[in-house]
């Protein structure tokens, strides 16, 4: 049931695009502009020289083009092997490893770079001191600090992401055409090969294309992994010119983040074209579907492996070594760390009212920003996927924009947006919350769509055909199907928010603490164990606050 | 103390007793009317009452100034009490706001609740620490007019950078004479704390005696492969510190220095001087670096990091603290700045495990105690006006001496 066209959703669109739409302009003005925008200035093309200037682009280019694209690789081959695991098997422990996958978004994704240093690194890495003594090896078997260590961290990351984002479509695929390829006598592997991979494209390569983006955009891999190696990123001539250079070059950086920029939109236009005939890849339709879980034998032990280990080296091990080291007065791996165990480092935090009031506000503002996010989100999608509004797919593409920006440069631009036009809210709790629905606005529109795009008009055309009214078939038909999907980006965003720190620096009001803000005071501080213990005692407080969402939404909806 | 009335009677009744005096004189040289011992007897009195005129004149100029002193006093006490009263005013109207780059923890836990001590009606301080990025903050809310930090405290090449554009409030503070006029730019700036760098070392992998004792040392070829060292092309902290060995060794001896590092020695590259060098030589990653030594200072007791003191000298950056120019308040931004360079907002300092930079300060954690005799190498001037100078003066350098960028 394609709706033509609404003045109230193409306003309510516009609203949300020009949140978006705003930074961005203001990201491009500073290229030209010689002070800050919104400041007395000049036009100049000084800025947008400069940034095509820098030397060793083909460098850079490559290197971020490697890393980039290896860890998207990665991450969608163990997030879509995961997905099919899970969902559509007979996996033991599924509904176990399906649950525990979230707790990986717990962590701030930096922590999984140190724990990779901490086990890899060729000087002082624990695996590889253990394996050269165990077998005698003259040098470390691994060095974290190369262009496959830098995929391997990224990839292993973001895997757990790509994996939110199919495993709706995967849990939600009809069943029929497989089913048919069995008949026609095609294996598993075959089916899945020929059949399931191919009804998935268009979620593959829509998380594919978000990976990609997070990956060019990511600034902690590189720093932890790729500097001491001598491995350099596009990301690090951004840095230079905000970081290193004394004034910064904001201008300079903001014309390099919108080449990369450009660069993305080529993808994002191609990812448009590719998806443009959807109705290929629809796979829930009005003939009713119930996913037919594949019987693996005895290769579900293998599968089991898969998950397990994926499980373990991307969450059980990163909390392995924080738990050992809060516990740990100091972290020196050239000291027996068993014979100081302490609590002191949990006291400490326990003890800060600075902790106490920022997880409410941290909690305050990331469960608001996840119900204004994933309210937009389902909005846009369903913009794009429902209606037969002009230009609904450049409503698509504007919200996706934010993710091509370096989170260093796009928080100048949020800040540059609340000085100038949202000053009355500048400094209060709402600027974080705006500010958090821009920016997680691709996240949440990505996972909506991709199920979105899966489920066929045709049940909601039967419901008008009923006699039911839009706001009815919405009701009954729409929202139910959605509703795994609308949950799932729920909880995604809520851990974003809760993870969220650079924004929180630059329009937090003064006084007004979030947690991440608090760990990363400590971490500047040089008390690694007290962040871990830190970092702990949030993701206990994020866990709960999780179930307790997900009680509440799953129960409404029974009870509805 | 004498009335100012009775002092003009008694002047006017001695004038008059002269005038008589001098009629009689001249009455009896003029006719005839007085003997010689009369006259004698007169010249006396008027030498007598000239003397006694002059002994009160001097009074009455020394009780002029003891009052001008005393109204000097009470009008300080006024200004005081005036400025104490503002300061209390601007206190009920809302917290002081801070932006620095001092550790929260410290601000919150131990400097404010001090100055709350002695200043109880003071409030709350709302306090955000950062770097660059709180740097680019204040000046763009600056700009704009919108409500930002009142007081300021950052390290040399931010603080500078307000400087530049004008942010710091001029102001001055009973404290000021404690320091040297260096410490003290424009009126605006002043030198809050010090923070020294030294050599680091891991007391599990290197002992106290065999550990660097000079900077020319860490060229020696027994320390290949083992050192993680400050580069000035990854990151501010890098060019502060190698600005600061180029001043303090020469141009040549840096050169030298960073060949032998760098290129003989291997070491890597790192983006810090600071907590994570610390971190990183804590871990055992490295067995050596150098850094702040405060880290080393305020390390969990037990923890294998020790420092040494290099025979050329110890770096020295400074943290400046200053007000907005535009602060709506003025009095208590003036108020905490006074008392955070005090001795006792110094002894403070050291508590927070920072090197306080009031010079005359005794006791743990001054300068003295910490690095003894030490010679110390500061930040250049030069690099306070043109840093971006330095930073490519320091690429141009380390590209000489045949380091790949």
């Amino acid at each position: 049931m394609a709706l033509k066209g609404s003045p109230i959703l193409t306003i309510i669109a516009l609203a949300i695009s020009f949140l978006v739409i705003v930074p961005i302009g203001f990201l491009i003005f500073g290229m030209f502009w010689t002070t800050s925008p919104g400041l007395p200035g000049e036009l100049t093309l000084e800025y947008a020289q400069e940034g095509f200037a820098i030397g060793e682009h083909a460098t850079l280019l490559l290197n971020t083009g490697i890393f980039a694209g290896g860890s998207t690789i990665l991450a969608i081959g163990i997030g879509v092997a995961l997905a099919l695991v899970l969902k559509r098997t007979d996996t033991p422990g599924r509904k176990f490893f399906d649950a525990v996958i979230l707790v990986h978004f717990v962590f701030p994704s930096f922590l999984g770079d140190i724990a990779w240093t901490m086990l890899l690194s060729p000087r002082h890495g624990l695996l590889n001191y253990q394996l050269m003594r165990l077998f005698g090896l003259e040098s470390a078997p691994f060095n974290i600090y190369t262009h496959e260590g830098m995929i391997w961290s990224q990839g292993i990351g973001l895997a757990a992401l790509a994996y939110l984002l199919i495993h709706p479509a995967v849990a939600n695929m009809d069943p029929v055409l497989e089913e048919a390829a069995r008949i026609s006598g095609a294996s598993i592997k075959r089916s899945i090969g020929k059949v399931t991979l191919p009804i998935l494209f268009p979620s593959i390569l829509a998380t594919a294309l978000l990976l990609f983006m997070i990956s060019l955009r990511s600034f902690e891999t590189p720093t932890f992994i790729g500097q001491p190696g001598g491995i350099k990123v596009y990301m690090n001539a951004i840095y230079e010119n905000i970081e290193l250079v004394i004034p910064s070059r904001y201008g300079v950086a903001s014309t390099q983040a919108t080449v990369l920029l450009v660069l993305m939109l080529v993808v994002v236009v191609l990812y448009l074209q590719s998806t443009k005939r959807l109705s290929k890849y629809v796979s829930i339709t009005g003939r009713g579907y119930k996913p037919r879980v594949i019987h693996l034998g005895r290769w579900k032990f293998a599968t089991l492996a898969f998950a397990g280990g994926y499980i373990f080296l991307s969450t059980f091990m990163p909390f392995i070594l924080l738990f050992f080291v809060s516990l740990v007065p100091f972290y020196a791996t050239t000291r027996n760390m068993l014979e100081n165990m302490t609590l002191a480092n949990y006291t400490q935090v326990l003890l800060d009212e600075l902790m106490i009031s920022g997880a409410i506000n941290s909690t305050l503002i990331a469960v608001s920003a996840a119900v204004v996010t994933t309210m937009a989100g389902a909005f846009l999608a369903y913009m794009a996927f429902r209606t037969r509004i002009r230009g609904k797919r450049v409503f698509e593409a504007i919200a996706i924009l934010p993710m091509g920006y370096p989170g260093l440069v796009f928080g100048l631009a949020l800040l540059w947006t609340f000085l100038t036009v949202f000053r009355p809210i500048f400094g209060t709790p709402w600027a974080l919350v705006i500010a958090y629905m821009v920016i997680f606005l691709p996240l949440s529109m990505r996972s909506l769509s991709n199920t979105m795009m899966q489920v066929h008009t045709e049940l909601e055309e039967a419901g008008a055909t009923a006699g039911a009214s839009w706001m009815k078939t919405m009701r009954l038909i729409t929202l139910p199907l959605m509703k795994p999907a609308i949950i799932n980006t729920f909880i995604l965003i809520l851990v974003y928010a809760y993870r969220e720190v650079g924004t929180a620096v630059m329009l937090a009001g003064p006084g007004m603490y979030v947690v991440p803000v608090l760990i990363l005071f400590w971490w500047r501080s040089g008390y690694l164990p007290v962040v871990a213990a830190a970092t702990l005692i949030y993701g206990g407080l994020m866990v709960m606050t999780l179930l307790v969402a997900r009680f509440l939404l799953t129960s409404r909806g029974k009870s509805a | 103390m004498i009335d100012k009335a009775m002092a003009f009677g008694v002047i006017g009744i001695v004038a008059l007793l002269v005038g008589a005096g001098s009629f009689a004189y001249t009455a009896s040289v003029v006719g005839g009317l007085a003997s010689q011992d009369q006259i004698d007897e007169l010249k006396s009195s008027i030498a007598k009452s000239t003397s006694d005129i002059d002994s009160l004149r001097s009074q009455i100029t020394s009780g002029e100034t003891r009052l001008a002193e005393a109204e000097e006093v009470l009008e300080a006490a006024k200004a005081e009490a005036a400025f104490i009263a503002a300061a209390k005013a601007e206190a009920q109207d809302g917290d002081l706001i801070i932006y620095g780059s001092m550790d929260a923890p410290d601000m919150l836990k131990i400097m404010w609740p001090a100055f709350k001590a002695k200043y109880p009606w003071a409030g709350d301080v709302a306090y955000i620490e950062g770097f660059g990025s709180l740097m680019k903050r204040f000046q763009e809310e600056a700009a704009r007019g919108v409500r930002t930090a009142d007081v300021r405290i950052d390290g040399s090449e931010r603080a500078f950078l307000d400087m530049a554009l004008g942010l710091p409030g001029s102001l001055e503070t009973s404290s000021d004479e404690l320091y040297a006029p260096t410490q003290i730019v424009q009126n605006k700036l002043r030198n809050g704390y010090l923070i020294p760098g030294a050599i680091f070392y891991n007391t599990d992998l290197v002992s106290a005696a065999d550990a660097p004792k000079s900077w020319a040392a860490l060229a020696d070829p027994e320390w290949k492969g083992k050192i993680l060292f400050a580069d000035p092309r990854l990151g501010t902290e890098g060019i502060d510190a190698w600005a600061t060995l180029v001043e303090g060794l020469g141009e040549e001896k840096a050169k030298e220095l960073a060949k032998g590092i760098f290129l003989d020695n291997e070491a890597v590259p790192a983006d810090t001087y600071g907590t994570t060098a610390y971190n990183k030589i804590l871990a055992g990653e490295y067995a050596i670096s150098a850094g702040l030594i405060n880290d080393v200072i305020q390390q969990p007791a037990g923890a294998p990091v020790g420092y040494s003191v290099p025979e050329e000298g110890v770096t020295v950056a400074t943290s400046w603290v200053y007000t907005f120019k535009d602060t709506p308040k003025p009095n208590l931004s003036k108020l905490f700045i006074t008392w955070y360079l005090s001795p006792e907002g110094q002894t403070q300092i050291a508590v927070t495990g920072r090197t306080p930079s009031l010079a005359s300060l005794q006791g743990p954690g001054t300068l003295q105690d910490q690095v003894p005799d030490a010679k110390l190498m500061v930040i250049p001037e030069s690099y306070f006006s043109d840093p971006d100078g330095w930073r490519i003066k320091l690429v141009a350098m380390f590209e000489e001496v045949g380091l790949p960028s």
